[in-house]
Formats: structure tokens, C-alpha cells, sequence
């Protein structure tokens, strides 16, 4: 009698465990497709710009080499040409050992395959990463790339001096790409539980980002997924699980248009014309956001009609 | 049964209390946060110093063209921390945060732990799992070992298997 209560006390308590294991993988799920063979929802067009973002991922865990591994899949299909790194691309890294372990390893095939890696400094990072080769920053906490039609505003959001302000507005102005996509490691906008939305660094950054029509914003920080409501227009991403994981630390509050926060996971985005079409994709090579969200236009006095937000 | 004459008496006077109420209470929040400000101002004015000093030392330090090489960072990361903690001299614990602005702050973080308990204490988890006794005033910040989440997860991973295996155990007698 004994044994027979204790053996279906241990199956209840298994059973009990493994349907919320379950549930709490898949609710935060959407659409579920294997994205390693042939599963990717980009066009792939000609001439698009193809790109992947990874945030909070220098942790040289085994987390962080299998979202590399999916990231070498992906790229292997979609020939993606870089990568943006959204900070804290080194934890920890005060040793030489650590940019191999956290950096040189883990995309050690994308690397080879001449893909090219472009950080933005996060709040464990080091000043002096700016000089370090792989993350093409050629010695400036702030920068910018263009790619195609794309032009890329990277800044360094743990110290946002007016020196950086003035520039930021300068850039933009005088840029003519018809795509502008800012990065930094704090969000404007996030429904993480843990650190959520930089309200401080909002106020002085967003005016800038509205006045010059910048399209799409990229932060991690929030060691989650998340796909914010277009907020005046711009498009907001917080991909900062590529490495770190919060697990479950997604609030569910009127910012939020999307989220993951059960795996680690990273964006693959890809512009073409007034379109961009991104796909988030997890650790295990599971879609988990997808979307396509149309360029807004400037209007004569520089204010952006509605944009159309994309979704599953 | 009141009269509404006197019912529109008894409003007006509980309204003229409240009102009374409100206006010293927002007079003694406006008192409360002329301190605050001026706190909040001395820290900023502290930071910017602090950042003067690192602009200093960085433009001291030569600055090394993009490269390959991770020890060369890390080098010009240590001759930098050596610059400052030249140019910081004997500096000693509270020279940014004074008893003033440190009181500030832990009113502040006590308002904000009000508000946002889990994600002050993962905070408080990520600065507990580092060694307090290397923070120390010009000493680079420590590293926070890492696998302290993984030991933990494997002691309860241990703990459920040695319970698994004793009742596996009962079971058999």
C-alpha cells in the first residue's frame, strides 16, 4: 500500500512539474517553426540588406555557442553580411582569454566566413573594447556604419554627454539614407521586469530620434525578447537575450507587441526598399516573432506619418 | 433628513479641509525636495569631476589602433586604471557618495523597492554574487563569478535526484 502511495505521489509531482515545464515553454511562443532548414520567413531578396542582432551575449556559456551555431545556420541560407551587438558583449572580460572565450569562439564560423561584427558598448563592457578589431569601432564609443541603404547610428548610452547629443543630431541631419536604425545597449522602451524602460535617457534621446525620422531602435539590457508598439513611429526592439537569460521576466503591459522570455534567442532582419522583415529566431532554432514593418515617411516638416507595425 | 442648504455647507467645509490638507502637504513635500535637489546636483557635479579625471588619464594613456591583439586592450586598460588612480590620488570612500547624497540615494532605492521589488533584489543577487572585500576606491571592479547559478541549480539538481533515489529506495522495502 505504502509503495503504491508513494509511487503515485512521485508521478503526480513529475506529472505536475513536466505540464508546467510545458506550458511555460510554449506560452510565451508564438507561431513555432524550425528556422535551420529552409524555415526562414525573409523574402531574400537581391540587393537587400541582410543583418542579424545579438544583445547581452558575451557570456561564454554553452547558451551563447548554440545561439551561435543558429546563427551560422541561418546565415548559411540567408547569407547575412553582419551583425550588430547591442552591449555587454564581454562579460567579465578582463583577461585576453575572455575576448576568445566570449567573442572569437562562439561565432568562430561566421567569423570565418568574413561576417562582420559592429558593438555598440554595454554597461559590463569595458571603454577600452572600442579598440578591439572585431568589433569595428575604430576607437569611438559612438559611430556610424552604412550598409546598402541603410544607415546605422551606434551610441554609447552609459554616458550620454551633450558632446554625444550634438553629434547624434549632426549625423542625422546631414544622412540621406532613406533607412536609419539606431542602436545602444539601454532601452527607451522595455517591459522587463527587472530593469524596463530608461525613462532618464528617454528624455533627451527620443526628440532627437523623432525630429530626424530615425525608422527602427535596437537595446538590450533586459535579458528578454520584446517588440514594442511603434511608439511615434519608430519601431523598438529589446534583444537582450542572446546570452543572458531573465527567465519569465516579460511583464505584460500596453508596450508590449511581442516577447520571449523562456530561451535565449536573436534577430535576423533583412531591408528592402521601404520593408523591413525581420525574424526572431531561439537558441533551438524556434520562430518566435516574425514581422514586417513598412518605412514612414517624412512629411515636408519632418514628421512621420503612421507607420504599419508588423506582426506574426 | 438634512436640508440641502446645509448639506451644501457640510460639502463646502469638508472640501475647505481637504484643500488645507493637500496645500500643507504638498508645502512640506515642496521643503523636502529643495534638499534632494541640491543632492542630486552635488552628485552630478561629483560624476562630471569623476569623468574629468577619466577623460584626463584617457588622453594621458596612448591610444592603441583597432587590433587584433586582446592582451594590448587589456595592457591599455591597466595603464589607464593606473592613470586615474594616479591622478584620484589617496581618495577615500565617500568622496562621491557623502553621507548627504548617500542619503539620498537610500531614500530613493527604498521608494524604488516599493515599487519594483524583484528587480531590486536581482540587482542586490548580481552584487552579492561578487566578492565585497575586492570593491574597493580605484580598484578595478571585480568579476563576478559566473558559474554561482550554475552551483546552485546543480545543488538542487542534487537534491532532487538524492530524493528520486531514496524513494526509489522506500518503495523496495
Amino acid at each position: 500500500m505504502r509503495r503504491l502511495i508513494l509511487s503515485t505521489l512521485v508521478i503526480a509531482l513529475v506529472g505536475v512539474w513536466a505540464v508546467h515545464f510545458a506550458h511555460s515553454r510554449t506560452s510565451a511562443v508564438a507561431a513555432v517553426r524550425h528556422a535551420d532548414d529552409g524555415g526562414l520567413t525573409l523574402p531574400l531578396k537581391a540587393n537587400s540588406v541582410r543583418f542579424v542582432a545579438i544583445g547581452d551575449n558575451g557570456t561564454a556559456d554553452s547558451s551563447e555557442y548554440q545561439v551561435g551555431e543558429q546563427m551560422q545556420k541561418v546565415q548559411q541560407i540567408s547569407k547575412f553580411s553582419f551583425v550588430i551587438m547591442l552591449g555587454d558583449n564581454l562579460y567579465g572580460g578582463s583577461s585576453a582569454g575572455d575576448y576568445a572565450s566570449r567573442f572569437e569562439r562562439p561565432y568562430k564560423a561566421l567569423l570565418d566566413e568574413g561576417v562582420l561584427f559592429y558593438a555598440a558598448l554595454g554597461n559590463h563592457d569595458d571603454q577600452n573594447e572600442i579598440s578591439y578589431a572585431g568589433f569595428h569601432m575604430e576607437g569611438h564609443r559612438y559611430y556610424t556604419h552604412i550598409e546598402g541603404n541603410v544607415e546605422f547610428f551606434v551610441l554609447d548610452s552609459n554616458y550620454m554627454d551633450g558632446a554625444q547629443l550634438d553629434w547624434l543630431q549632426q549625423e542625422l541631419q546631414k544622412s540621406v539614407a532613406p533607412w536609419k536604425i539606431a542602436y545602444f545597449h539601454h532601452p527607451l522602451y522595455s517591459s522587463g521586469k527587472t530593469h524596463g524602460s530608461s525613462r532618464d535617457l528617454r528624455t533627451v534621446l527620443e526628440p532627437i530620434l523623432d525630429k530626424y525620422g530615425v525608422n527602427v531602435v535596437f537595446s538590450g539590457h533586459d535579458h528578454v525578447y520584446e517588440r514594442v508598439y511603434p511608439q511615434n513611429g519608430i519601431l523598438y526592439f529589446v534583444m537582450g537575450s542572446s546570452g543572458k537569460l531573465r527567465n519569465g521576466d516579460l511583464r505584460n503591459d500596453s508596450l508590449k507587441a511581442a516577447g520571449f522570455d523562456t530561451d535565449r534567442s536573436f534577430l535576423v532582419g533583412e531591408i528592402t526598399g521601404d520593408d523591413f522583415y525581420f525574424q526572431v529566431i531561439s537558441r533551438t532554432g524556434q520562430t518566435v516573432d516574425s514581422g514586417v514593418f513598412k518605412r514612414q515617411a517624412l512629411s515636408a516638416a519632418g514628421e512621420e506619418s503612421d507607420a504599419i507595425p508588423g506582426s506574426n | 433628513m438634512n436640508s440641502p442648504g446645509k448639506l451644501f455647507t457640510t460639502s463646502l467645509l469638508v472640501l475647505l479641509i481637504l484643500s488645507i490638507f493637500v496645500l500643507a502637504g504638498s508645502a512640506k513635500s515642496g521643503n523636502q525636495s529643495d534638499p534632494d535637489a541640491q543632492a542630486l546636483q552635488n552628485f552630478r557635479n561629483r560624476i562630471d569631476q569623476y569623468m574629468d579625471i577619466h577623460h584626463r588619464a584617457d588622453a594621458k594613456v596612448p591610444h592603441i589602433k583597432p587590433t587584433q591583439s586582446a592582451q594590448k586592450i587589456i595592457d591599455r586598460r591597466h595603464a589607464f586604471a593606473a592613470e586615474i588612480i594616479k591622478e584620484r590620488g589617496a581618495v577615500k570612500e565617500g568622496n562621491i557618495f557623502t553621507p548627504e547624497i548617500d542619503a539620498y540615494f537610500d531614500r530613493l532605492i527604498h521608494s524604488a523597492y516599493q515599487a519594483n521589488t524583484r528587480g531590486i533584489n536581482a540587482t542586490l543577487e548580481c552584487l552579492n554574487s561578487i566578492n565585497q572585500e575586492e570593491l574597493k576606491p580605484n580598484a578595478l571592479y571585480p568579476r563576478a563569478p559566473s558559474t554561482h547559478r550554475c552551483l546552485r541549480l546543480s545543488c538542487c539538481m542534487f537534491l532532487i535526484c538524492l530524493w528520486s533515489w531514496s524513494t526509489a529506495l522506500l518503495t523496495r522495502i
